[in-house]
């Protein structure tokens, strides 16, 4: 999957740990972001972050839920930018070092989104 | 009886085998309201596969029967889902037999299934999602200390349409 920047492909062995490889889902689609200029791996720059959302398949297929959870500020500016609506914010949801930090829900829709 | 935890009107208590032909019936076997319940897809199962078989205890989910404090009565379910420890939250949910919805336990079931999560696990967030449509689930949240978080836009597929989801959460400290 190409974008303008990165290329979204399947995980390979080299990047394993937490994300390490899992068998094909119905559930989940989760792939590395590489960038096209030079083909290195952007899903894991602190600051790159187009990079890691988490995708889940909708009943129906219509609506594509993100969340960005735990970094509400950075992430939100570049999902705002895609065109994913803020939908919800999810008081205390996430613990991240000695603190609950706020998780806000942001959701795209398949008739507002234009390739 | 087996023990469980104690309400003003209700007591929840561990699923028994005997719960499970009358949950099947009067929870299942009704399409349209199971799939207002629950947001998923409706599947033809029979009572010896029943979804509200007793499982088996899980650090991740915990599943109660609903029974009145005055005659004993099997009222329905109540969960306690995504129970995750690292971010103290839970997802909470109750189904009531038609015959007992509109009598005030939903408040009562709420407030005892809050109870069990922050003081028994330990945890300080508990949330519910529930149709946009669904005014009565909404009192019972708000009525029980809930806040609205936002809503959800189509995000439940619900007997041929997309409809809203609204979402609710309580902290610890709001009880």
């Amino acid at each position: 999957m190409t974008g303008d920047l990165v290329r979204l492909r399947a995980r390979i062995e080299a990047q394993a740990s937490i994300n390490r490889i899992t068998e094909p889902t119905d559930r989940l689609a989760s792939s590395s972001v590489v960038t096209l200029a030079d083909d290195t791996p952007a899903g894991a720059q602190s600051r790159r972050r187009a990079s890691v959302v988490r995708v889940a398949r909708p009943p129906g297929g219509g609506r594509t839920p993100a969340s960005s959870l735990r970094r509400p500020f950075p992430t939100n500016s570049v999902d705002r930018r895609a065109g994913v609506r803020r939908e919800a914010v999810h008081r205390h949801a996430g613990w991240v070092m000695g603190e609950f930090l706020d998780e806000a829900v942001l959701g795209l829709l398949a008739r507002e989104w234009t390739p | 009886m087996t023990g469980g935890l104690t309400g003003e009107l209700v007591r929840l208590r561990a699923r028994l085998d005997s719960d499970v032909p009358v949950l099947q019936s009067d929870l299942y076997d009704d399409v349209t309201i199971w799939s207002r319940a629950t947001f998923d897809r409706w599947l033809p199962i029979s009572p010896d596969r029943s979804v509200y078989r007793p499982g088996e205890p899980s650090d991740r989910v915990a599943r109660f029967s609903v029974v009145t404090l005055v005659g004993d009565e099997l009222a329905g379910i109540a969960v306690l889902s995504e129970i995750d420890t690292h971010n103290r939250s839970a997802s909470l949910g109750m189904f009531l037999r038609p015959s007992f919805r509109g009598k005030g336990l939903a408040v009562d079931i709420v407030r005892v299934l809050c109870d069990y999560g922050c003081t028994v696990l330990g945890l300080r967030r508990m949330f519910l999602d529930t149709l946009a449509d669904n005014q009565a689930m909404q009192r019972t949240a708000e009525r029980a200390g809930f806040r609205r978080e936002g809503v959800f836009r189509e995000a439940a597929w619900v007997m041929g349409r997309f409809h809203d989801v609204v979402a609710f959460s309580l902290l610890a400290g709001e009880r």
